[in-house]
């Protein structure tokens, strides 16, 4: 095993790795905040890819795509919040099915604008450099440099801004965090809608590297989804889980097939589970 | 007698549809009952016990691919052998996603991400593992019911047989659902800590259900397979776990009837309409499934039953008596040594030492004096970091919650902690057979309880008594408390820990409960440890107070002796008094 070969997996791993935790992180903030789980979140990448897929269809810049994808995804998420979920603070478990419902709408309305058949987006930074004696993809590493500044600045903001404080104060009592004066609602209303516009970043990212199609949204909720079970509602945590199941999956994929890796990621979110103490609290039931 | 003739008229007439439809139809009729057994044992795990299964088609897919491979790979019997090993396997698979999910506090969102994940595994296993599932394209030439070479069924006994297990696997979801197991689990959807202080073990019966209806789904998905004689991906897919939660959050997920036959209409429907119209039939689902979440969240049942006047569907009738008082035991003393509850690194009780012998024994301290933290910890809801007690021989220190009933120790809890969908009479029958009756026996024993005098005489204190058969939810603030508060008597304890029990009572009731508790400790010599803020009711029931402070024990005595402490004074007013 050389060191090109070691840099080159290293790369794929955190290339693999930075598009989930761009999405878990989004995951994360909005269960902390709002105890809820958006079962779309796959939907909002869709949107994100076809964004990208649109506009560079009518010859605007590969930069302009993304940005819109953002933008998109953050109006949608934030209408999500105001129409759907504000309803439901009180019953997580309804909330978490009507983002479920949305899913399926978006999908079906995208497939009847769009057809369902698979289309491409041409890669933007064809090409690749020499690091380390590997040959990686120009594309990937944007893709990654990309990923770690978004995810980069979001942490900053959370850590060295009230925001921050706000965030965990909602997230500890929302009325109470009202009563100081934290205009909570409107809080959770931006974290969702910036967790939407993250997932729709995230497909637009990746539109140029797969098949762009109504449904692929579903093949990456798998891994989202076990990101978030293994890391809970912790960003910093969410972050790690993200790369260390990164790294399972690549692994498992190149040494054995992509079954066991879906096998062994989903043996990883329930060994977590078993492992974990029933509570943080103690508590029994 | 007249539900039991509607119940027993309904089930025969189920099968009968099956037989008068045509052959397609009746094909079809029985498919979709299995369908809503698996709809139904979905319902009792999400409207009973609170628990959302997003994967529910995991079990039922295992139960159709086991039967499906028994019946093609083993000739004599395989067919039998497989439905049997069908709702084994799903059951087995639901327990171990139940070990890892729901052991201690249940967050449902959690769960149903698990459940989600375990389905997206199950679907790649299925569709890649080709040799045994047949990939995409499922195994074909699955036998309709056999007995080998004795018997085989032909298409119209096979789909009369098929729908009568169906109606046999529904009743057995609503044996459990109606029974008092099925009370216990309504009870510990809104309050679990309540219902493990009554003595249940709240982790097994989440886990136990679970199983439960895995083994039905399974057996569900398996006579499918030898009813279609075909089994596909289709059977473990996205689509039908959605279904499945969209039939039961339709039909009601409290009513395992409405979820059954909302699952049989609606796949009928889409039978009719889905080939047609396929893109848009799924886009009419989706914004079908988000109206529903809106607009009828509890479901056309429910929504129905609301409507209908209450003698249409009587509450249940529960019988409730008197015990026969035995008046041996009591005397033993609480000894609680060096109780401390440490929390990251804040210090909620710090080395407590506390007696407290027959009679009314207050806590009382300021606000984060560490008051409910030692109640909680002593009544193993939150297990303290150091300490050890006991109740005269008996030690507490390890037992959990449900052991701690058995052995004589009730709780209340600072807010009502009771059952809003459970009646009066059905609250307290929970309340008393998480200690005479062993959990399983809880399926097949009637809503039937005897209760202390001493909870007969609480709830006539509060005038509770006329409202027996009226669901919870009804009863104000105060009567809650009274509720949970007979609740805590249901049963004769040695030891009875109650955090604030008369807050948002009258000062009426608040005396009538002050000389209950008073008379009670002193005739049954029990120690009954009560937090409390209301001087009134301390002066008169109290036989001793310690005082809490910053989590340490500032002062013990009588009741004169703590009013007349320096200390305490200083601790409640301030210095200069």
């Amino acid at each position: 095993m050389d060191f090109a070969f070691l840099v080159d997996q290293g790369l794929g791993i955190l290339a693999t790795a930075s598009v989930s935790a761009l999405v878990a992180m989004g995951l994360a903030l909005s269960f902390r905040l709002m105890g809820i789980i958006n079962l779309a979140s796959g939907d909002f990448m869709m949107i994100g890819a076809y964004s990208v897929l649109t506009f560079v269809a009518i010859g605007l810049p590969y930069v302009v795509g993304v940005l819109a994808a953002c933008v998109i995804g953050f109006l949608l998420g934030a209408l999500t919040e105001r129409g759907l979920l504000q309803r439901f603070s009180r019953a997580p478990e309804l909330a978490i099915l009507g983002t479920f419902g949305l899913g399926i709408v978006i999908r079906q309305v995208v497939e009847l604008i769009y057809g369902k058949n698979f289309q491409f987006v041409e890669n933007p930074l064809p090409g690749s450099v020499e690091i380390g004696g590997a040959e990686f993809s120009i594309y990937r590493l944007v893709l990654i440099g990309v990923s770690v500044v978004v995810i980069g600045a979001l942490l900053l903001v959370l850590t060295l801004t009230p925001l921050g404080v706000k965030v965990r104060a909602v997230a500890a009592d929302g009325d109470l965090a009202e009563t100081l004066g934290v205009r909570s609602r409107r809080l959770k209303l931006v974290v969702f809608a910036v967790s939407t516009a993250m997932a729709s970043l995230a497909g637009s990212l990746i539109a140029p590297l797969t098949n762009v199609g109504p449904g692929m949204g579903n093949a990456y909720l798998f891994v989202m989804f076990v990101v978030v079970i293994v890391g809970g509602a912790r960003v910093s945590m969410v972050l790690v889980a993200a790369l260390a199941i990164a790294i399972v999956q690549n692994v498992t994929t190149l040494v054995v097939d992509s079954l066991v890796a879906k096998l062994a990621i989903l043996a990883m979110a329930f060994i977590v589970l078993a492992a974990s103490r029933p509570s943080t609290k103690g508590a029994i039931v | 007698m007249i539900r039991r003739s509607i119940a027993v008229l309904a089930s025969v007439s189920v099968p009968m549809v099956a037989l008068m439809l045509g052959g397609y139809q009746g094909g079809l009729f029985a498919q979709f009952a299995l369908y809503g057994v698996a709809t139904a044992a979905l319902a009792l795990c999400w409207g009973f016990a609170g628990i959302l299964s997003l994967g529910h088609a995991v079990s039922f897919g295992i139960g159709a691919y086991v039967a499906a491979w028994c019946g093609i790979n083993i000739p004599e019997g395989g067919t039998i052998l497989g439905i049997l090993l069908g709702g084994l396997a799903a059951g087995f698979v639901s327990m171990l996603v139940g070990l890892v999910g729901l052991r201690g506090r249940v967050n449902v969102i959690t769960f149903a991400l698990l459940t989600f994940v375990l389905l997206f595994g199950a679907v790649e296993v299925v569709n890649q593992l080709t040799p045994i599932t047949g990939g995409f394209n499922g195994l074909a030439g699955v036998p309709s019911l056999n007995l080998g070479d004795l018997w085989t069924a032909d298409p119209v006994s096979q789909r009369v047989i098929v729908t009568i297990a169906a109606v046999g696997l529904l009743w057995s979801l609503i044996v459990v659902a109606r029974s008092p197991f099925g009370g216990v689990l309504v009870l510990a959807k809104t309050h679990a800590i309540r219902a493990a202080s009554s003595g249940y073990n709240i982790p097994a019966f989440r886990i136990g259900t679970f199983s439960f209806a895995g083994v039905v789904t399974g057996l569900a998905g398996a006579l499918f397979s030898t009813q279609t004689q075909f089994v596909a991906p289709d059977q473990i897919s996205l689509a039908l776990a959605t279904n499945f939660v969209l039939w039961a959050m339709i039909g009601s997920r409290t009513s395992l009837i409405g979820s059954f036959f909302t699952a049989i209409v609606i796949s009928f429907i889409t039978n009719e309409l889905a080939d047609r119209f396929l893109t848009v039939w799924l886009l009419a689902m989706g914004i079908i499934f988000i109206a529903v979440v809106v607009l009828i969240p509890d479901g056309v049942a429910e929504a129905v039953l609301k409507r209908l006047p209450e003698r249409w569907h009587p509450r249940r009738v529960v019988t409730l008596t008197t015990a026969t008082e035995d008046t041996s035991g009591g005397g033993a003393a609480l000894e609680a040594k060096a109780i401390t509850c440490v929390f990251g690194k804040f210090t909620a009780v710090d080395d407590v030492n506390f007696t407290a012998r027959g009679g009314v024994h207050c806590l009382i301290g300021p606000n984060g004096a560490g008051k409910s933290t030692l109640l909680n910890a002593l009544s193993g809801t939150v297990p303290p970091s150091n300490g050890t007690w006991r109740i005269g021989d008996t030690d507490l220190t390890k037992m959990r919650p449900w052991h701690m009933a058995r052995a004589g120790v009730a709780r209340k809890f600072q807010t009502p902690a009771i059952a809003p969908e459970l009646t009066v009479a059905q609250n307290l029958a929970v309340a008393r057979m998480g200690v005479t009756v062993h959990p399983l026996a809880l399926i097949f024993t009637k809503w039937r309880a005897d209760l202390t005098s001493t909870a007969w005489r609480i709830l006539e204190a509060g005038d509770l008594v006329r409202l027996l058969d009226t669901p919870a939810f009804r009863l104000s603030h105060g009567q809650r408390q009274i509720l949970e508060l007979a609740m805590t008597f249901a049963s004769r304890p040695t030891l009875v820990l109650l955090d604030e029990p008369t807050a948002g009572m009258t000062a009426g009731e608040t005396a009538s409960v002050a000389e209950i508790l008073r008379t009670e400790a002193s005739a049954l010599d029990i120690p009954i440890v009560v937090v409390e803020h209301d001087m009134a009711l301390i002066r008169s029931a109290a036989s001793a107070v310690t005082v809490l402070q910053a989590g340490r024990v500032l002062a013990t005595g009588t009741v004169e002796e703590i009013e007349n402490n320096a200390d305490v004074t200083r601790a409640y007013v301030g210095e200069g008094h």
